[in-house]
């Protein structure tokens, strides 16, 4: 217990204290935005999004009590077991608004795709850490080691959470010392793909993506040719957080939240809202304290003692920071409609308790920076 | 990988995080700040819907105060196209089903709707309740649609007096441009077009705060409506029942005997002898003003297109020539004149000698031989008229079209059903003839006019409106319909002048011997339409005629009663009628209803407490 309460006393504080905070913040948004849905019972989300919030700080306490170290062992079985839930997600999983993402286990439904990305990020950050990249050829491994998972989300369909596979897979092949020029390759690989795929099957030649999800995808180009269709979330959402002015409107007092005019408000939009009900100034704070978050915790890298370390804090970084851009990018209608939560605010068990554990991570990494002496 | 490198590459990572950061700070300040006022704008847009509240058109009533026309509230489904939000067309399909309307038709009416998202949209008017109940149940999967309350006229007595009330049709370009709304229902026709402007009213608003589903959640601010003023016709509704049934029983039964296969239209107008006010008046075929303002519209005006009887028309403002009936305006013109003289025997061969051919009255009857005015005027002889009329102090065609028009002809009565709704008719002269046809005058067309035939248009209104100033010996009084016009508060009333009338001097002895002459068709055994009156009790006097056409003659009525102290003018037309004669039965009825009317009124049934 000795080496316990020393490696407890080398635990973030500011990380922490920050993670908290946007807890925090996200709670009483989402009070905002839920408690005229059940008048008889105005905690009802709330009160749902703590215990999952605990269970999720619960979770992240547990993984401090492992030596990641011993993660990398695992990571072969890690990885099979997840592509094992992936694969069965389709088959088990029921069909809401035309997607089978989640599992219901008894009263709790869950995102397995949420907890993929935790096991993407250990196993790839393994993968890397083994040897470094200096030919072509050395990316083959590491891409497949992401295509196969990814493609599996694509399926059901999940397209926002695909995209943060490719945030995380750059982040990570970037601070593993790529060379420049294979991401830069790569990327343009990638995005021609993407055009591609999305061009046969708007033309309707092989289904890769469905109709639908294209709209949806560039509808933020011009919100307006689809005023009252596609672009209306998009529009609402603008005009959430526009009239919102400076100071906002008022904690509980926005009236495209509270009249519904926003949609998806405590999922999607959660942002909108905040933006909305208190304005620039709160907005730029959650802002402030997501930036603090991410900055933060990048910085303990230089704390790790290994490149796995390393690799695990930079795979967790990029996909806060993936979903933090894309979300937020959203609600400002200057990104795709994705449908991917806000961390930490956005209602949605699975992806609080996966963030929070992503932050144990960080910490866990931290915490063992020094040689254990026996 | 050496720590140097890894520590390079964080710092270019965080430096990525900072600048995306700084992005998305950049595009929230101009959403917030730079454009701020005009998201707010939008927010509040969205926010407060303002509702009209309809006002009620005005009622129409009656001579008695009976309700002709009036309202009901029903309820009204429309769509607020900001509202609506309906990305993958299920609103549509929902509204589609339960309005039982074409989604292409619904589209197309949220299409025309207008220029303003945010002003309801009709698309059905008096949907039953149970289509209601449906909408409030769906109204989470409904965003954008609305019911609303609102009045629809209501037409207690159905197609009754349907030319004189006229109809609602949606708006068109022109009632847009003066602030109508698509799918506002404007007068289109008869009262309701020509008094639009007051049974219209005022729509009143309420401004209130609404959610996503365009559901109220709070009232802000009520205007209210003003309701729409009230008409109280000269009109006698059961007179006008009986005229119109008078005219069906009538027009059948002379379209039976007809020969030509033209006949079965015709009109009626039935005038207050002393006031000028219409006691009833009628087109046939008739038109139901209720079906043209429902909801089967399209279908009805359909029929009423192909109908080859046009039952468009209101054919008592339309001008046909009058037959014989005109033969009180020669008389006067030759009397006032002096070219005959009242008690004068002329001898009547059966044809008269112009430009040294003989103008034959008519094949197979025998000569009137010697007769007066009045008994010319009992046998409606057409030499005796030709003789009078072509005398030199009658002044020929001038003389008469100057009496003519003394009597009203050839201009508007003045009846309120809008501009246009009559026509003027035709008083020809040789000035007339030279501009119309660069011809001059001849005398034969003299002579056609004076039987009522040739150039000569009347309207049955107009001719009601002459036989009107001969019963009243000499008062033409203007057409009156609508008596009051008054609010339904009774805050506002207008009073419509009844007073004021042309009078038309004539020399005692020539009203007396009109009237005389009118009185002997129907009360002297040798009078032409004795048979139709035989035992009339209350001293009937009037004219028939018979108007040759290219086709069909036109048959034709006009006469009052009693002829001592006129009470009604009645004039009875029948389209291609081919008889006169046969039209005089329709006005005997119709003067039979109106006195037994009268007597009911002044000797209500005693109770029956025996």
């Amino acid at each position: 217990m000795d080496i316990e309460r020393r490696l407890i006393r080398n635990l973030d504080i500011p990380l922490i204290a920050t993670t908290l905070a946007l807890v925090a913040f996200g709670l009483v948004a989402v009070y905002s935005a839920t408690y005229s849905l059940s008048p008889a019972d105005p905690f009802v989300f709330v009160r749902r999004q703590l215990v999952w919030a605990l269970v999720g700080i619960a979770g992240a306490a547990g993984i401090l009590l492992t030596d990641y170290r011993q993660w990398g062992r695992l990571a072969r079985l890690i990885y099979l077991i997840t592509l094992a839930i992936l694969a069965a997600v389709p088959l088990f999983a029921p069909n809401i608004q035309g997607a089978s993402r989640w599992l219901v286990i008894g009263p709790v439904q869950l995102q397995p795709a949420e907890f993929a990305k935790l096991a993407v990020i250990v196993t790839l950050a393994r993968r890397l850490s083994l040897g470094p990249i200096e030919r072509p050829a050395d990316l083959v491994g590491p891409l497949l080691h992401v295509a196969l998972p990814m493609a599996l989300i694509v399926l059901q369909p999940d397209l926002g959470t695909s995209l943060i596979f490719v945030v995380i897979l750059f982040g990570m092949l970037y601070v593993a010392g790529t060379p420049v020029k294979y991401l830069l390759v790569l990327g343009a690989t990638g995005i021609a793909v993407f055009l591609v795929a999305a061009f046969v099957s708007s033309q309707g030649w092989v289904p890769i993506f469905k109709e639908y999800q294209l709209r949806r995808l560039f509808i933020f180009l011009n919100p307006y040719q689809d005023r009252t269709g596609d672009g209306w979330n998009v529009i609402q959402s603008m005009i959430a957080i526009g009239s919102g002015g400076f100071f906002g409107k008022g904690l509980f007092a926005g009236s495209q939240t509270q009249l519904a005019f926003l949609p998806a408000r405590h999922t999607d939009f959660i942002f909108s809202v905040i933006a909305e009900e208190l304005g620039f100034l709160g907005a730029f704070c959650l802002l402030c304290l997501y930036l603090l978050l991410l900055v933060r915790g990048i910085r303990l890298v230089a704390y790790a003692k290994d490149t796995f370390g390393v690799l695990i804090i930079t795979g967790v970084v990029s996909m806060l920071f993936g979903h933090i851009l894309i979300n937020v990018g959203m609600t400002l209608g200057v990104m795709p409609v994705t449908g991917l939560p806000l961390p930490f605010a956005s209602v949605g068990g699975t992806s609080l308790v996966s963030n929070l554990l992503g932050v144990g991570m960080i910490l866990n990494v931290h915490m063992r920076r020094h040689k254990i002496l026996f | 990988m050496t720590d140097r490198a890894v520590d390079g590459r964080v710092k270019r990572f965080i430096f990525v995080i900072f600048a995306v950061f700084a992005l998305l700070t950049a595009r929230l300040w101009h959403l917030q700040i730079v454009r701020g006022d005009n998201f707010e704008a939008m927010a509040e847009v969205n926010r407060i819907r303002t509702l009209p509240i309809r006002a009620p058109r005005g009622s129409i009533y009656d001579a008695k105060g009976r309700v002709i026309v009036t309202n009901r509230l029903a309820f009204t489904v429309s769509v607020v196209p900001s509202g609506l939000h309906d990305p993958d067309g299920s609103v549509m399909a929902r509204l589609s089903e339960l309005l039982d309307m074409e989604p292409e038709e619904i589209v197309e009416i949220v299409r025309r709707g207008g220029d303003y998202p945010y002003e309801p949209i009709r698309l059905k008017r008096d949907v039953p309740i149970e289509t209601v109940v449906a909408i409030e149940e769906a109204r989470r999967f409904l965003p954008g649609v609305l019911v609303e309350e609102e009045w629809v006229r209501e037409y207690p007595h159905g197609a009754l007096a349907g030319h004189v009330i006229g109809y609602l049709g949606l708006a068109d370009r022109d009632d847009l441009k003066a602030g109508y709304s698509p799918t506002d229902l404007v007068g289109k026709a008869g009262l309701e077009y020509a008094f639009e402007h007051f049974l219209r009213g005022q729509d009143g608003a309420k401004r209130v705060e609404v959610n996503a589903l365009s559901r109220p959640t709070r009232e802000l601010e009520t205007i209210p409506p003003v309701p729409g003023m009230d008409l109280y016709l000269t009109l006698d509704l059961d007179i006008q029942a009986l005229a119109e049934e008078a005219l069906e029983r009538g027009l059948s039964r002379i379209a039976e005997q007809a020969e030509m296969g033209m006949a079965g239209k015709g009109a009626v107008v039935v005038l207050d002898a002393k006031t000028g006010g219409v006691l009833a008046l009628a087109s046939y075929p008739p038109l139901d003003p209720s079906r043209l303002t429902g909801e089967e519209r399209a279908k009805y005006v359909e029929e009423l297109n192909r109908d080859p009887m046009r039952p468009w028309l209101n054919r008592a403002l339309r001008a046909f020539p009058p037959g014989s009936t005109f033969k009180v305006v020669v008389g006067v013109a030759a009397l006032e004149s002096g070219a005959v003289g009242v008690n004068e025997v002329y001898n009547a061969t059966g044809y008269h000698k112009y430009n040294k051919r003989d103008w034959t009255v008519r094949q197979g009857l025998p000569p009137a031989g010697p007769v007066t005015f009045v008994e010319a005027m009992g046998r409606s002889t057409n030499d005796y008229f030709w003789e009078i009329a072509l005398r030199p102090q009658t002044n020929g065609i001038e003389g008469i079209a100057s009496w003519s028009r003394k009597f009203g002809l050839g201009q508007p009565t003045g009846i309120p059903l809008g501009e246009n709704a009559e026509m003027w008719g035709l008083v020809p002269t040789p000035q007339w003839k030279r501009e119309a046809y660069r011809e001059p005058w001849y005398e034969s067309e003299t002579m056609d006019v004076v039987i009522g035939q040739g150039f000569l248009q009347v309207t049955p209104l107009q001719l009601a409106r002459l036989y009107m100033a001969i019963a009243n010996e000499g008062n033409l009084y203007p057409i009156q319909l609508v008596r009051e016009i008054g609010s339904p508060s009774g805050d506002v009333v207008v009073n419509i002048d009844q007073n004021r009338f042309q009078r038309i001097e004539a020399k005692p002895s020539t009203w007396r011997a009109l009237k005389d002459g009118l009185r002997h068709v129907l009360q002297w055994q040798r009078g032409t339409a004795y048979s139709a009156f035989a035992g009339a009790p209350y001293d009937p006097a009037g004219k028939t005629g018979s108007a040759q056409t290219a086709s069909a003659a036109h048959g034709w009525f006009a006469g009052f009663a009693p002829a001592h102290d006129p009470e009604i003018v009645v004039v009875v037309f029948a389209e291609h009628g081919e008889s006169g004669a046969r039209t005089a039965p329709i006005a005997r009825e119709i003067m039979d209803g109106y006195f037994a009317l009268t007597a009911a009124d002044q000797d209500p049934p005693q109770e029956n407490d025996a």
